[in-house]
C-alpha cells in the first residue's frame, strides 16, 4: 500500500469544505443590494489613501528572518527527536542533537544582546548615543 | 491515482513556473512560485518522501516565500512592471538548455535502469532520516556545520539589516 | 504509469522555467525566485533517483531525500542572506534593477 495519505485527504477534503460550504450557502441566501462604498476595505473607517503595496519598516523584515532560521532548526531537529524518542540510549544522538542546539543558541543571544529582537529600538539607541 | 497525483502536482508546478517567470507583476509572480513549490511539495508526496514534502510546504511555501514578498515590499514603491521583451533574445539560450536537460534525463534513464532501480514499498522516512542524521559515519558532520550555517546568518544577515536600518534613519 | 524519466523531464523543464526567470527578468528579488525554482527542479530528480535507486541488502536509504533535506536548509539561509543584500542595495541606490548595478564600486 502506499503511504498512509488518506488522513491528509480527510482533512484537506474537510477544510475545504469548512470554508466553501457557508460561502457557497451565503451566495445562495443573502440578498443583493451592493453599491460602491461597499467594496471598500473598511467600510466604517478611514478612506484608504494610494496603493497597497507600498514599503514597509524594516523590522518585519528582522522578524521574518529570525523565523525562518529557527524554522529551519526545528526542521532539522525533528528527525533527529524522532530517532531520540524511539531509542534514548543513543548518547551520541542526544550530544549531536545538544551541539546542533548550542550553536544555534550562540545566535539567538547574540540578536537580543544587540536588539534586533526589540520592536521598539528608540530606548535603545538613546541610551548608546548617551553612555 | 499514483498516476493523477503527479499529473494534477506536476501541472501545478509548470504552471506555477510559467507564471512566476512571465508575470509583469512581481507580487503575483511570488503567489505563482507558492503554487509552483507547493506542486514540487507533492511531487515529493508522490515519491514517497512524506516529511521532505512537509518541510517543503513548513520552510519554502511557509517561510522563503514570506521573506520574499517582504523584501518585495521594503524594494519596491508601487507594483513593479519590468518589459520582458528586450531579453526575448535569451529565449533561444534559454530552449537549448532546456532541450539539453531533458535529452539528459532520457539518457540517465537506462543507466539507473541497469542499476536495478525498482519501486519498493513506501514508508515513513523520518526516522531513516534521523538515523542518518545521527550516525557519524555518514551525515552527522554535515549536520553540525548546518548550525554553523543558521548561526552565521543570524548574525550576518540580521547585521546587514540593522546597517539598512540605520541608513534610511 | 508515471515512471523515472517522467520525473526528469519535469525537472528539466521546471529548470528551464527557472532559467527564464533568472534570465529574462531585471529584478533581483524574481531573479532569487528563479534560483529557487532551479534548485527545487534540481532536488526533485534528487528524489527521484533516490526513489529508483538500487537497494543495498535489500533496504534503500534515503541518502538522496538527506541531500535535498541539505539543500532546502542551505536554501533558506542563502535566501535570507541574499534578500537583505537586496533590500540594502534598494536603500543604498533606489534600484533592485541588476542591469543599474554593473559597477564593482562605487
Amino acid at each position: 500500500m502506499y503511504l498512509d495519505f488518506h488522513a491528509v485527504l480527510v482533512f484537506l477534503i474537510t477544510g475545504v469544505m469548512m470554508v466553501s460550504t457557508p460561502m457557497v450557502l451565503g451566495m445562495l441566501f443573502r440578498p443583493r443590494n451592493s453599491y460602491k462604498e461597499k467594496d471598500m476595505p473598511y467600510e466604517c473607517g478611514e478612506d484608504p489613501i494610494g496603493g497597497a503595496q507600498i514599503r514597509f519598516d524594516m523590522r518585519f523584515y528582522t522578524t521574518a528572518l529570525i523565523f525562518i532560521v529557527f524554522d529551519a532548526e526545528i526542521v532539522l531537529i525533528f528527525p533527529w527527536a524522532h530517532v531520540f524518542a524511539h531509542h534514548p540510549e543513543q548518547g551520541l544522538a542526544l550530544v549531536a542533537g545538544l551541539v546542533f542546539v548550542t550553536i544555534v543558541f550562540f545566535g539567538l543571544i547574540y540578536d537580543w544582546a544587540k536588539g534586533d529582537l526589540d520592536w521598539v529600538k528608540s530606548f535603545r539607541n538613546k541610551r548608546r548615543v548617551q553612555g | 491515482m499514483l498516476d493523477f497525483m503527479f499529473i494534477f502536482f506536476a501541472s501545478l508546478a509548470l504552471l506555477g513556473g510559467l507564471l512566476m517567470a512571465f508575470h509583469p507583476n512581481i507580487v503575483h509572480s511570488a503567489f505563482a512560485l507558492v503554487a509552483a513549490l507547493f506542486g514540487v511539495a507533492g511531487l515529493y508526496w508522490t515519491l514517497g518522501a512524506d516529511f521532505l514534502g512537509a518541510t517543503q510546504v513548513l520552510l519554502y511555501v511557509g517561510g522563503i516565500t514570506v521573506l520574499l514578498l517582504f523584501a518585495v515590499m521594503l524594494s519596491t514603491r508601487d507594483a513593479a512592471r519590468i518589459s520582458i521583451a528586450r531579453y526575448a533574445l535569451m529565449a533561444p539560450i534559454v530552449g537549448l538548455l532546456g532541450a539539453f536537460l531533458v535529452t539528459t534525463g532520457k539518457a540517465l534513464v537506462p543507466i539507473v535502469r541497469a542499476a536495478g532501480g525498482a519501486l519498493g514499498p513506501t514508508e515513513p522516512t523520518t526516522e531513516k532520516i534521523g538515523n542518518l542524521f545521527m550516525d557519524p559515519t555518514a551525515f552527522m558532520l554535515p549536520f553540525e556545520i548546518l548550525a554553523v550555517l543558521l548561526l552565521v546568518v543570524l548574525v550576518g544577515a540580521i547585521t546587514l539589516a540593522r546597517r539598512g536600518e540605520e541608513d534610511a534613519a | 504509469m508515471i515512471q523515472l524519466e517522467h520525473y526528469l523531464y519535469l525537472s528539466g523543464l521546471v529548470f528551464t522555467l527557472g532559467l527564464c526567470g533568472v534570465m529574462m527578468r531585471r529584478n533581483v528579488i524574481l531573479v532569487l525566485m528563479g534560483v529557487e525554482i532551479m534548485l527545487n527542479a534540481a532536488n526533485l530528480a534528487l528524489i527521484a533517483f533516490n526513489k529508483y535507486m538500487l537497494p543495498i541488502d535489500g533496504i534503500v536509504e534515503p541518502k538522496g531525500q538527506v541531500f535535498v533535506f541539505f539543500t532546502i536548509a542551505v536554501a533558506a539561509a542563502e535566501v535570507a542572506v541574499a534578500l537583505v543584500i537586496a533590500v540594502a542595495l534598494f536603500r543604498r541606490l533606489d534600484t533592485v534593477n541588476v542591469d543599474d548595478v554593473a559597477n564593482l564600486r562605487w
